[in-house]
């Protein structure tokens, strides 16, 4: 390994919160080391390109490398979690599986994010005390609310603040709050599908709240920004934009690098270790390999002033749980003994229909809609809310369109211009609605080491426990019902199949639910202003030890129903900023 | 079109199996045919004698310039035990880009095994076309497009 040089930091991972870390803190003279289990960026994205026309199941992690040294999360485990001994990464006790999967590479989930840039709201700060439900954040919004502008400058986000200023969301200058916000570029032009939706819902109030169907604030070019190209449609946010028209994490590590900071890859940290006497972190431990499924070719620690865990909301509490000793039987970082509990997702509720007319789907992004009516309001005491993504892939998350309902036709015989005239009608009509559930922390829902199951390197693998409650099980009820209600307003017909032996099926209230998981990994090392409660203090530094700071969506108290990385980007500007300013000065 | 005759029966049948022109699945300028590309790959993965007897099949089929071609192929090709399943693997192949394995449960569907034929085979499954759409993830549209329905 490269001779050690003194660093100011260490930060271990190079997803977004780590990337964006190191970038600022460069920015600010710091020198600073990013440790990554993954392989390095590619000098192009050709090579995962060439992986994803050649998949048969395009699934979000299906042009990425799959690595047993550096292992992650398929989608399609989910289908066999209850296996034992585990099929996939994951050790799965339930009773709900853990349906939600992350990359373990370089740029990290952000490969394969939809852009979905939204801020949370206002009363998603303050769900206790509004609605007597999930946890208050320890901070409110209008403390987020210049590092939301900064984050959207940050990473390049297209929106008109016009369309966004509901639930009591306001816009103001970062730098300026009497002068007005911009979002760096202009909104993303809305689907022609969207803009059906709309005209058919017309004036629609459902639960006291009218029915709008919103722009999505997307971190995705309109306009030619930081370098980089207009998004031209390729309807492939998920699983991965040919051209990088969508912000992903690479974009930060280059930038970071560039400014001296550091990166050791295929380096996978498994531990952190403290000094006795002063109870500071004092090394991070890793092994390292170079054959990405062969044995580890080399181990050691690195140590620096401050440590930063930015391995988001799975791996960073396997490996504070995995630093556990005589001294600290809890693990690191863990006198509260919440490290690891709370994971949340936002489980997702699919309906899918036809509609009368032609919409068009499978052209543009793969959304640039959604109905955020339903996210805030006085329905919070008695259920969750929920945003409902409108999708522009038809049938292709629903129903894995267009391959099975072209393989179901041609089962049936069909052929020729038939066949090709049936798929056009139905292709052109399909639309679905994915519905984000806010799910309420539990301390059940956990991730631990598994003292019975290793990866490739010997490092446990994380076992998950998963359970959704009741309140958000109703809201899950909820946006199924609303699904249908706007199916009939707008004359659309339900094609939602629900098989009571699919392995994510649940019951509530007699009626079955599918559960989906949005990718949305959060919880698990929560900020909150009582340390016997919270891992984190509103720094996002550890109670336990001074020198030990954590970013990313693990930090959420309770999660809302905005998509998590744009809060992640907003929450690690505010973060680093703290440390430049009061830390490392 | 080719002066191969085995290219010329399969482009001719593929017409008839996927209701595309056999100018849309042979373009006169094509620098990269995946025509070719999708009888190598039967050729590759069905024996020689049943390929024939497709291939002459149509050819016999077509020379008679019957008045409803389709029902000539259905009825001789689509319906027939071993030629049939093979004929709609070369509709899924046209569709989806795809060789589907046939040693596996019928009927086949969208989680079968199979391998996708090449990347070049990817960015013109017909399966997008006949959603008036791209292929996910290879457009070559600009930006915008998607606001306005597509050109007919």
């Amino acid at each position: 390994m490269s001779a050690q040089k003194n660093y100011d930091v260490v930060i271990v991972g190079a997803g977004i919160a780590g990337a964006i870390a190191a970038y600022k803190l460069a920015q600010a003279g710091k020198s600073v080391l990013i440790l990554d289990g993954g392989a390095e960026v590619p000098p192009d994205r050709s090579a995962y390109m060439e992986k994803f026309y050649l998949s048969m199941a395009k699934t979000p992690e299906s042009p990425y490398p799959n690595d047993a040294d550096d292992p992650r999360p398929l989608v399609l485990d989910i289908n066999t979690w209850k296996d034992r001994p585990p099929t996939g990464y994951f050790v799965q006790n339930g009773p709900l599986p853990f349906a939600s999967t992350y990359e373990r590479v370089a740029g990290g989930t952000t490969w394969h994010w939809m852009g979905t840039s939204l801020r949370l709201l206002p009363n998603d700060f303050r769900i206790q005390s509004m609605y007597g439900h999930g946890v208050d954040w320890p901070y409110d919004y209008n403390e987020l609310q210049p590092w939301y502008g900064r984050a959207e400058w940050e990473i390049g986000v297209a929106a008109n603040v016009a369309d966004q200023e509901y639930h009591g969301l306001t816009f103001s200058d970062p730098n300026d709050p009497s002068k007005p916000y911009n979002y760096p570029m202009p909104g993303i032009l809305q689907a022609y599908l969207d803009t059906q939706l709309a005209a058919k819902i017309g004036n629609l109030t459902i639960e006291g709240q009218q029915i709008t169907v919103s722009p999505t604030p997307q971190a995705r070019n309109s306009i030619p920004f930081d370098s980089r190209r207009v998004c031209a449609g390729n309807t492939n946010c998920i699983p991965i934009c040919p051209i990088q028209a969508k912000y992903d994490a690479t974009i930060h590590i280059a930038k970071a690098q560039n400014l001296g900071v550091d990166v050791w890859y295929k380096t996978v940290v498994y531990s952190l270790s403290v000094d006795k006497t002063s109870g500071l972190i004092s090394s991070v431990n890793y092994k390292q390999y170079d054959d990405p499924s062969g044995p580890a070719t080399g181990e050691g620690s690195v140590s620096a002033g401050l440590y930063i865990m930015a391995a988001h909301a799975i791996e960073t509490p396997k490996i504070l749980l995995n630093s556990a000793t005589n001294e600290l039987p809890n693990g690191v970082a863990n006198s509260s003994t919440q490290v690891g509990k709370n994971l949340m997702d936002h489980p997702v509720q699919l309906s899918w229909a036809l509609m009368t007319d032609p919409l068009y789907p499978f052209r543009g992004p793969l959304s640039t809609s959604g109905i955020e009516s339903l996210r805030d309001g006085d329905f919070r005491k008695q259920h969750a809310p929920f945003r409902m993504e409108i999708g522009n892939e038809g049938w292709n998350w629903a129903n894995n369109d267009p391959w099975n309902s072209v393989n179901e036709f041609i089962a049936a015989g069909q052929f020729g211009s038939t066949l090709k005239s049936n798929l056009n009608s139905l292709f052109i009509r399909q639309f679905r609605f994915g519905s984000l559930i806010e799910q309420m922390p539990l301390e059940t829902n956990c991730i631990v080491p598994s003292k019975q199951y290793t990866d490739n390197l010997g490092i446990p693998r994380p076992e998950i426990s998963y359970d959704l409650d009741d309140y958000t099980k109703a809201g899950f009820a909820d946006a199924r019902d609303v699904a249908v209600q706007l199916f009939d307003v707008m004359g659309a017909t339900d094609h939602t199949t629900v098989d009571p032996a699919n392995s994510a099926a649940f019951t509530y209230q007699g009626q079955t639910y599918i559960l989906n998981g949005a990718g949305h990994v959060m919880g698990t090392y929560r900020m909150g202003a009582d340390r016997t409660q919270f891992v984190l203090d509103a720094n996002q530094q550890s109670y336990d030890h001074s020198n030990l700071f954590m970013l990313g969506s693990g930090v959420f108290p309770s999660v809302g129903t905005a998509n998590p990385t744009l809060t992640i980007a907003a929450t690690t500007l505010k973060v680093v900023d703290y440390i430049i300013r009061s830390v490392l000065k | 079109m080719s002066s191969d005759p085995d290219l010329t029966n399969f482009v001719g049948l593929s017409a008839v199996l996927t209701g595309y022109t056999t100018d849309q699945l042979f373009p006169p300028i094509s620098p990269e045919p995946v025509a070719v590309e999708y009888l190598n790959t039967l050729k590759a993965n069905v024996a020689a004698t049943l390929v024939n007897q497709i291939l002459t099949t149509f050819q016999n089929i077509a020379a008679q310039q019957p008045p409803n071609i389709d029902q000539e192929v259905q009825q001789q090709i689509l319906d027939d035990p071993a030629m049939g399943p093979v004929a709609r693997n070369i509709i899924r192949m046209w569709y989806l880009s795809i060789w589907y394995d046939l040693n596996q449960q019928q009927p086949i569907t969208g989680f079968s095994a199979g391998t996708v034929v090449s990347m070049n085979a990817y960015t013109k499954g017909l399966a997008w076309d006949a959603a008036q759409a791209h292929p996910m993830g290879y457009s070559e549209m600009h930006y915008g497009y998607w606001a306005t329905p597509p050109e007919s």
